[in-house]
C-alpha cells in the first residue's frame, strides 16, 4: 500500500511553499498523512493555534492532505487563494510524481527484459543444435516469468516432430494437449487461458514462414497468480527470436546431415569399386575419430576429421580395378599407379571447395615423417595433423583386413609392425591414440614383446621436437605400454 | 536502523530507478550527480553503500572512488559499480580503483537487490 511519503521524493520543494505561506501570509500549513498524522517536513514543532482548515489531496486514493492552521478564522478566509494555489500546486506535483513514478516502473520492466534478451543472446550464441537450444529457452523464460513446467513441441531437420519438456513427463502433456482449453487455443498468436485444473497456462507460437509450426507453452499452478498480459507481451517479443532461430538450426542440422551423407555415399562409392577393401573407408573414418578423440580434439573439429577420413580413398575412383583388385604383389609401374590416389583425390575434392585443411588431411595420408612418403615427400610438421591419424587408421585397418595376397594381420602383429615405425613413418601421438583407444573399447589383447618395448636408442631423432615434450611422451608411452603388458 | 545509501549517477532517469527499487527494498538512499558530488556527499554522510556510475560529467566514478578509497573518512565505504555489458575494461578498471562488485546496465531490480543483500548483509 502507497502511502504520501512515497510520493513525496523531494520535500525540499515544500518545504520552501510553507515557509512562504508563514512569513508572508501567516498561514502554518502542516502535512497530515491517510491516517491523520502529521508528517514533519523541516522538523519543525507542531504548533497549536485557534482556526484550522483541512484539505485532503485530490488524488485517486486517499494519500492525506494539508492543514492550514492561523490565529483566527479571518486570516484563513482572507488568504483562501493563497490556500487553494497551495493545494493545487501539492495537487500538480503529486499527479506529476505518480506519473513519474509509473514511467520509472516501466522503463524497469523494458530493461529487465533487454536485460534478459542480452543474457539469453549470449547464452545461445553458438548453439548449434536445436536440442541445446530448446532447453535453453525452457530454462530461461521458465525463470524469467516463474513458470512451474514447461514445453517445446517444434519440428527439427526433414521436419521430424522434437519436444521438450521441463518439470513435465510426455504423458502429462499430452493429458494436456487433450482438454478442450487447450485444444480451442488460436495457436497462431500468444494467449494466456486457464486449465481444467485451475493451473493458468502462456501459450506462445514457434512460426516458419509466418506459420505456427510448433509451440511452446509455460505453466504455473493453481495456488500461484495467472499470468499477466506483460508476460503475454514478454514471451511473445522473445518468439520473434526464437521462431528464426529454430528455423535456422533445423536448416543447420539438415544441411549438416546431408554433407555427411554425400560424404558417405562418395565413400561407399569408392568401397563399392574393390570388394576386399569393403567398408575400409568407414572403418577409418570410425578409427580417426576414436584416435582425435584420444588426443582430445574438440568434438567440432572432429566431424571434420570424419569428413576426412571418409574421403582418404577417394581418388582411387581413378585407379584401374584391376590393380586394386589384384590378387598378386603388384608390379613397379602398378605400385606407381595406385601412388597417383591422392593426386586424384586432390582433384576430385578441388571444385567442392572445402576448407584446405580438410582436403590435406585426405590428401596427405600416405605421407611420412621422415619424408619418404607420397605424393609430395611432406615432412613431419609439413604433414596436416589431421592426416597423420588418418594415415595410422588407414594402415591399421588395411593390415587387419584380408587383402587378395595376404590374410589379415592380428591386432597385436599391426600394432608392432605400427609401433616400429613411429617417428619415421607415424606421429607418435597417434599412434599412441590408437592403441588407448583400442584399449577403452577392449578390442585389444595387446601383449608387447620386448622389442617393441620403448628404448630410446633404437629411436631416430626428429630434430624438430621439443626434448622436454620428448621426455614426457615417452614417459606416457612406457607407462601405456606397461599398462597393456598387464592386462 | 535503515541502511542508507548513496546513488552517484548523471542520469535523473537512473537516479529515479533506483531510488524507487531502493526504497521498495527499505533502504534510505540519497542521490549525487556526479562523481565530485558522490565524493562530497559519501564524506559528509557517511552511507553504508555507493552505487556509482562510470562515466559522469565534471569527475568519472573511478576517480571519485580513488577520492573515497583515498580518505580514512570514507575508505571502508563498499562501492558497487554500474557497468554498461560487455564492457571488460571498465571492469577491470573498476576492480583495480577498489570495486566491489558490478551490476549490469540496463538495471534489473532483482540483479540489484541480489547485489544488495550479498553486501549489505
Amino acid at each position: 500500500m502507497s502511502s504520501l511519503a512515497d510520493y513525496i521524493f523531494d520535500s525540499s520543494f515544500l518545504e520552501e511553499l510553507f515557509q512562504f505561506l508563514k512569513t508572508s501570509h501567516n498561514i502554518h500549513p502542516e502535512l497530515i498523512d491517510s491516517d491523520g498524522n502529521v508528517v514533519s517536513i523541516n522538523n519543525s514543532p507542531p504548533v497549536s493555534l485557534a482556526a484550522e482548515q483541512y484539505v485532503p489531496f485530490d488524488f485517486h486514493q486517499k494519500i492525506g492532505g494539508v492543514r492550514f492552521k492561523s490565529k483566527n478564522e479571518i486570516i484563513l478566509e482572507k488568504n483562501s487563494n493563497a490556500v487553494k494555489l497551495c493545494i493545487n500546486t501539492i495537487n500538480c506535483l503529486l499527479q506529476r510524481e505518480l506519473e513519474l513514478q509509473q514511467t520509472a516502473d516501466e522503463m524497469l520492466l523494458l530493461s529487465d527484459q533487454l536485460n534478459f534478451i542480452l543474457k539469453l543472446s549470449q547464452k545461445i550464441n553458438g548453439v548449434k543444435k536445436i536440442s541445446e537450444f530448446c532447453e535453453i529457452i525452457l530454462e530461461e523464460i521458465s525463470k524469467s516469468i516463474k513458470a512451474d513446467f514447461s514445453f517445446i513441441i517444434t519440428k527439427g531437420k526433414w521436419d521430424k516432430k522434437l519436444a521438450f519438456y521441463k518439470n513435465i513427463s510426455p504423458d502429462e502433456v499430452s493429458q494436456i494437449q487433450k482438454q478442450e482449453n487447450f485444444i480451442n487455443v488460436n495457436k497462431e498468436t500468444t494467449v494466456i487461458f486457464t486449465l481444467n485444473d485451475g493451473s493458468s497456462v502462456l501459450v506462445s507460437p514457434i512460426k516458419s514462414q509466418q506459420e505456427a509450426n510448433g509451440l511452446m507453452a509455460f505453466f504455473r499452478t493453481k495456488e500461484k497468480r495467472f499470468f499477466t498480459s506483460y508476460e503475454k507481451k514478454f514471451v511473445g517479443i522473445i518468439e520473434h527470436i526464437i521462431s528464426p532461430n529454430i528455423e535456422t538450426l533445423k536448416l543447420y542440422d539438415s544441411l549438416q546431415e546431408l554433407y555427411l551423407n554425400t560424404v558417405k555415399a562418395l565413400a561407399s562409392a569408392i568401397d563399392a569399386k574393390d570388394e576386399y577393401t569393403h567398408g575400409h573407408s568407414f572403418r577409418v573414418a570410425e578409427l580417426s575419430v576414436a584416435i582425435g578423440k584420444a588426443m582430445n580434439i574438440p568434438d567440432a573439429m572432429l566431424q571434420d576429421l570424419e569428413i576426412a577420413a571418409y574421403m582418404h580413398d577417394l581418388g582411387k575412383i581413378g585407379i584401374s580395378e584391376s590393380i586394386l583388385g589384384k590378387p598378386s604383389k603388384l608390379t613397379k609401374e602398378e605400385y606407381e599407379e595406385i601412388k597417383k590416389h591422392p593426386v586424384f583425390t586432390n582433384k576430385i575434392l578441388q571444385p567442392i571447395h572445402l576448407p584446405a585443411f580438410i582436403v590435406d588431411a585426405a590428401v596427405q595420408h600416405h605421407e611420412r615423417l621422415d619424408g619418404r612418403g607420397y605424393p609430395l615427400g611432406l615432412q613431419g610438421d609439413e604433414i596436416s595433423r589431421f592426416a597423420k591419424i588418418i594415415a595410422v587408421a588407414d594402415v591399421f585397418d588395411a593390415m587387419t583386413s584380408n587383402r587378395p595376397y595376404r590374410d589379415a594381420l592380428s591386432v597385436e602383429k599391426a600394432l608392432e609392425i605400427i609401433c616400429n615405425g613411429i617417428d619415421q613413418e607415424f606421429d607418435r601421438k597417434a599412434v599412441l591414440a590408437l592403441i588407448s583407444s583400442l584399449e577403452e573399447k577392449g578390442e585389444t589383447s595387446y601383449k608387447t614383446k620386448s622389442h617393441i618395448s620403448y628404448s630410446k636408442e633404437n629411436k631416430p631423432h626428429l630434430n624438430e621436437t621439443n626434448e622436454d615434450e620428448k621426455e614426457a611422451e615417452e614417459r606416457e608411452f612406457i607407462k601405456l605400454v606397461k599398462k597393456i603388458q598387464g592386462c | 536502523m535503515q541502511q542508507k545509501i548513496l546513488v552517484v549517477d548523471d542520469s535523473p532517469m537512473i537516479r529515479r530507478i533506483v531510488g524507487q527499487i531502493l526504497r521498495d527494498c527499505g533502504y534510505q538512499y540519497i542521490f549525487a550527480e556526479n562523481g565530485k558530488r558522490g565524493y562530497e556527499t559519501a564524506k559528509k554522510e557517511l552511507p553504508d553503500l555507493v552505487i556509482m556510475d562510470i562515466e559522469m560529467p565534471e569527475m568519472d566514478g573511478f576517480e571519485a572512488t580513488r577520492l573515497i578509497k583515498d580518505d580514512p573518512d570514507t575508505a571502508h565505504i563498499p562501492i558497487l559499480f554500474f557497468t554498461s555489458m560487455g564492457r571488460e575494461e571498465d571492469i577491470l578498471r573498476a576492480e583495480q580503483v577498489g570495486g566491489l562488485g558490478f551490476m549490469n546496465k540496463p538495471i534489473s531490480k532483482e540483479d540489484l537487490e541480489t547485489s544488495l543483500q550479498r553486501i549489505l548483509a
